[in-house]
């Protein structure tokens, strides 16, 4: 569903992502795991289209993220790792606002609204402009916006990063509602037992390098270590180690 | 257990860091590696090293012009007041007489009545300097700075007075009209070598008493406030300052500024008093006691003022620095569950957007329909010129309402990626180009921008309707056609700026970067001009050209959109009909310069300079360009020969004979039917000259135009349009900028060209056309027709 083909990124001498080659099969839901800095977020801005790729290119659905961008943008759903939204909007109207340019009829539109902030518990602040909403609030109404055209891919930078237990719990069992659809989910965090849960297959990348790829039971026989992901995350992780292990499976 | 600060160490820390933090801004241009910052997502700008350089001239000649202007004005503020009791000056030949007028003030100190209108004078600069920062204040939170320092081991007055210094000292705002006008009093009343030590003496305790009434109304009004009132009450400000800065500036027009004169004749006299009025005194005074008694006075004054605004902030601040929630805009009033969401056929979506956004946000109404009325208006009353040559003649009236467009167009198309801001991202998720999203904003903006105009063009009909119908309707319709055709220009072309001065790199930034802030002005104020002209010629010249301009700017936005947030993986440019533009509006610029400043013993007929002029533009500009190309790795540079180069020319130079047979058909047709009775004046010329004349028309006129207008124009059309299209646009423009009565056989001559470049692709061929042609007509003209 998902192909990076040698995707890059460099400004300059720095490479913010060295050629990244993965593939996601339709319905998985990806884990994109590393710690701060490490690209995460430049990869998914390239399959966004705000960043163009010094090199390489990313393909949804067969269709190349930079050239066929608005071919793809139908096929996809976005959550940013921080939601800002229009000022002196409301929710529902934000909403229904991205309904409408997603290609929806107005009574349509209007429907999936209504029907998504029921859905995220938004209707007591629907009166409220979007922008004094909490992080939390702005998360899952971003959600929404991301899943009102009922794409089949999800990308997602950080969806939990910020939120109360509560809130990480709710945004939680809607993406495993998600998934258990079929909808392929591409997830980017660097909360680990999130994605322990979560995620069927994970990757690492570390100084914008794919140092790791699979599912967690692979990752453990591969490192010969029952850790927990957070223990495998930090010793692949690890600047100061001798010698770096690389694990990236041919997948 | 560490001792709280003490004023001084904090005011010095404070201000240091604010003072560094100006210098890194001002610096930003010439940083070294970014690497680490890039690496967080915020790609480097782009610096290359011509627009670097025209950036720094363009960040230091701004500041500079205003400072001018202003001390400008103060100089004609201080003669005109002066001028106003005494009957003996002669104000009728302004800007002479300023001159003559400034000695006389210089001789003479200021009388009292003199002395009240400098007070009231430096007292509207002060509220001048206290206002502007208020107005344009964005936030509706205190400042970013104090949630921080108030957690610093300092006493709430401590912190409210070094916040108080901090701002009076480190304001541009209050350098720029207090410290000026100081100077300026200070070298009218014979300061001499002084002035600059006296203007600083005078302005440092003015300056401070401005800090403080600034933190007090910034401070004070956040915590009283609510933030929604706050941002009315911003948005009220800022439409106030427009009359304030008319009446300042009133004292610099013909009229005199009656308004002004009046207001300085009611200044009381216990104003000389008060601080500005104590300025005044001690710059007027010679004796040495008087001067140091009254700045002891003022410098009392300021003390209790600082401290008096002190404990009151210290008061206000007693709750805490922040009384209100993170809630930027106010809270919504409920809607009415009735009114369910009407659906608009014929508005998209984003459109809606807009308009609603518009309705709401009401700073953003303020800045884009209030503001214009309000700059606008203020004119109308400060300047009873205007207004008297308004109902003169109506194609003033034309200039006028296209410059209230002009002004709804800043606040709305040209700071369109700026209001987007932050949400961005939220466009990147739609399935559509965001070319055509910015597009239908566009489209919004021109009816936006055009509704200030019809409303006044309604008026004024109306009323000249009712009046003696002398007015020719002819020329009041052609005044509104050219205003209206322009609001829909300069929407594209305010659109296009505005997505070529890209994403702004902080998010708090609610105004589009100056310098095309200033480009924008520019451009429309050229149009405003050209509406008035009176000759159909040069308003259909000036369309095409704007046109040409609109086109141009739309081209070099659209190659930029794809790489809106990601600048520095924009490949290098490809040439553009821009660039034809510039390197037209080069040639003719050159010409003009190089033609007034040849020397004349250099040269003897006017002929001769004519041709050294011409051809010394053309070798500058194809230097100049090339020069350019070479240096920002530009592609597809027009080429001058290829492969089978004489054949093309062979080819060119059939249809240049083409095209003269239809020239001279042409030509017999004006000389037949006397189309245009003033032929060229070429009786007088000798036989030197017309070899001269005809040698630049068949060997340098084609090299530099085809270059220009095929080349760079042509070529730069095509990149993006059909053939037909890009030649007849080519050929409008080349018909454009050559007199009216050639401009028929040289549009001919220009699809001609455009044609055999489109076959063979170098530029041999076509100059090869186009010296044919020359040779023809020209040599026709000079040697056969006017002997």
């Amino acid at each position: 569903m998902i192909d990076f083909l040698g995707l890059s990124k460099q400004y300059g001498n720095f490479e913010a992502v060295k050629p990244l080659n993965l593939q996601i099969a339709p319905g998985e839901v990806f884990g994109f795991l590393g710690p701060n800095g490490a690209g995460k977020t430049t990869t998914i801005r390239m399959m966004m289209g705000l960043l163009v790729p010094s090199a390489g290119a990313v393909y949804i659905d067969g269709l190349n993220c930079h050239a066929d961008d608005a071919d793809v943008k139908r096929r996809i759903g976005y959550l940013p790792d921080n939601p800002i939204f229009y000022d002196y909007l409301r929710g529902p109207e934000i909403l229904q606002f991205v309904g409408r340019m997603h290609g929806l009829s107005h009574t349509l539109a209007k429907q999936r609204t209504e029907r998504l902030i029921h859905e995220f518990g938004l209707e007591e602040a629907s009166d409220e402009f979007a922008v004094n909403y909490s992080l939390g609030m702005k998360k899952k109404l971003g959600l929404a916006c991301a899943l009102i055209h009922e794409p089949r891919v999800l990308i997602l930078d950080e969806p939990i990063n910020g939120l109360d237990p509560r809130a990480a719990r709710e945004v939680n069992e809607r993406l495993r509602l998600a998934a258990a659809q079929g909808v392929t989910l591409f997830v980017s965090t660097h909360l680990l037992d999130m994605a322990e849960r979560l995620c069927s297959r994970v990757g690492i990348i570390h100084h914008g390098a794919l140092i790791a790829t699979g599912t967690l039971a692979e990752l453990r026989a591969r490192t010969a270590s029952n850790g927990s992901l957070e223990e495998l995350f930090l010793s692949l992780t690890d600047d100061h180690a001798d010698a770096p292990l690389s694990l990236v499976t041919g997948s | 257990m560490a001792a709280q600060m003490n004023a001084v160490h904090a005011i010095r820390m404070l201000a240091g860091l604010r003072l560094r933090r100006l210098g890194h801004m001002a610096g930003r241009f010439n940083t070294g590696s970014r690497a680490k910052q890039v690496a967080l997502g915020q790609p480097k700008r782009q610096s290359r090293t011509r627009g670097k350089i025209v950036g720094w001239l363009l960040t230091l000649a701004l500041p500079f012009c205003m400072l001018f202007t202003v001390a400008n004005n103060i100089r004609f503020a201080i003669i005109v007041m002066y001028c106003h009791d005494q009957p003996s000056c002669d104000m009728s030949h302004m800007p002479h007489a300023l001159h003559i007028l400034g000695t006389l003030v210089h001789a003479t100190p200021f009388n009292p009545a003199l002395t009240r209108g400098l007070t009231m004078l430096l007292g509207l600069l002060w509220l001048l300097s206290v206002l502007y920062p208020v107005a344009v204040s964005s936030r509706t939170m205190p400042d970013w700075d104090l949630e921080w320092i108030a957690t610093l081991p300092m006493s709430r007055t401590t912190m409210a007075l070094s916040r108080m210094v901090e701002r009076g000292l480190i304001s541009g705002t209050s350098w720029a009209f207090i410290v000026i006008s100081c100077a300026v009093l200070a070298w009218y009343a014979n300061a001499g070598w002084l002035t600059p030590l006296v203007a600083l003496l005078v302005a440092f305790p003015l300056m401070l008493i401005v800090g403080s009434i600034w933190t007090l109304i910034d401070l004070g009004l956040h915590i009283a406030l609510a933030p929604a009132t706050l941002r009315n009450l911003q948005a009220v400000l800022a439409l106030l300052l427009a009359p304030v800065l008319y009446l300042l500036m009133s004292f610099g027009m013909t009229s005199g500024g009656r308004l002004a004169l009046r207001l300085a004749d009611a200044t009381p006299q216990w104003a000389i008093w008060t601080p500005p009025g104590l300025a005044v005194q001690i710059i007027n005074t010679s004796a040495g006691i008087t001067a140091l008694a009254c700045y002891g006075l003022l410098l009392f004054e300021t003390a209790v003022v600082m401290l008096l605004s002190a404990l009151v902030l210290r008061h206000q601040l007693r709750a805490g620095l922040i009384a209100h929630g993170p809630r930027e805009s106010g809270r919504s009033t409920p809607r009415r569950r009735a009114n369910a969401t009407k659906r608009s056929g014929w508005l998209s979506p984003i459109q809606k957007r807009e308009l609603l956004l518009l309705l709401r946000d009401k700073r953003y109404l303020m800045q884009v329909l209030g503001l214009p009325l309000a700059m606008v208006g203020s004119q109308l009353i400060f300047n009873d010129h205007l207004l008297s040559s308004i109902s003169r003649d109506p194609k003033w009236v034309a200039a006028f309402a296209f410059g209230i467009g002009a002004y709804t167009l800043i606040w709305s198309a040209l700071s369109s990626l700026v209001t987007e801001g932050d949400t961005l991202w939220l466009l990147y998720t739609f399935p559509r180009s965001l070319v055509s999203m910015m597009w239908e904003k566009t489209r919004i903006y021109m009816v936006l921008a055009l509704t200030y105009p019809l409303a006044i063009f309604v008026v004024c009909a109306s009323i000249t309707y009712g009046s003696a119908a002398h007015i020719m309707p002819i020329r009041y319709a052609t005044g509104i056609i050219m205003t209206l055709l322009g609001m829909v220009l300069f929407a594209v072309i305010a659109q296009a700026l505005s997505i070529l001065a890209g994403v702004p790199s902080t998010p708090t930034r609610r105004q589009v970067s100056a310098r095309y802030l200033y480009l924008f002005m520019l451009l429309a104020g050229f149009y405003g001009f050209a509406v008035t002209t009176d000759n159909n010629w040069y308003r259909a010249t000036l369309l095409i050209l704007n046109l040409a301009l609109a086109y141009a700017l739309w081209q070099k936005a659209l190659d930029r959109v794809p790489y809106l947030i990601d600048q520095q993986a924009a490949p290098p440019a490809r040439v553009s009909l821009a660039d034809g533009l510039i390197a037209a509006a080069l040639f003719f610029v050159a010409q003009i310069c190089i033609y007034v400043l040849l020397p004349d013993t250099l040269t003897g007929e006017p002929i001769a300079r004519m041709i050294a002029s011409y051809i010394g533009a053309g070798a500058i500009m194809y230097a100049s360009m090339w020069i350019a190309f070479w240096s920002l790795k530009t592609r597809d540079i027009p080429r001058l020969m290829g492969d089978h180069g004489v054949r093309a020319a062979v080819f060119g130079a059939v249809i240049g004979l083409l095209c003269a047979l239809l020239g001279l058909a042409y030509l017999a047709l004006i000389q037949r039917y006397h189309l245009f009775p003033q032929g060229p004046a070429t009786h007088s010329l000798t036989m030197g000259s017309r070899l001269g004349l005809t040698a630049l028309a068949v060997f340098a006129a084609p090299v530099f135009e085809e270059f220009l207008f095929r080349g760079l124009i042509f070529g730069g059309l095509r990149r993006t349009l059909s053939f037909p299209v890009s030649a007849l646009a080519s050929a409008a423009l080349f018909a454009a900028v050559h007199p009216p009565a050639s401009m028929v056989p040289v549009f001919v001559l220009g699809l001609g060209t455009a044609w055999v470049y489109q076959r063979k692709r170098i530029l041999m061929a076509s100059m090869a056309t186009h010296a044919v042609y020359n040779a023809v007509i020209v040599a026709t003209q000079l040697f056969v027709l006017y002997r």
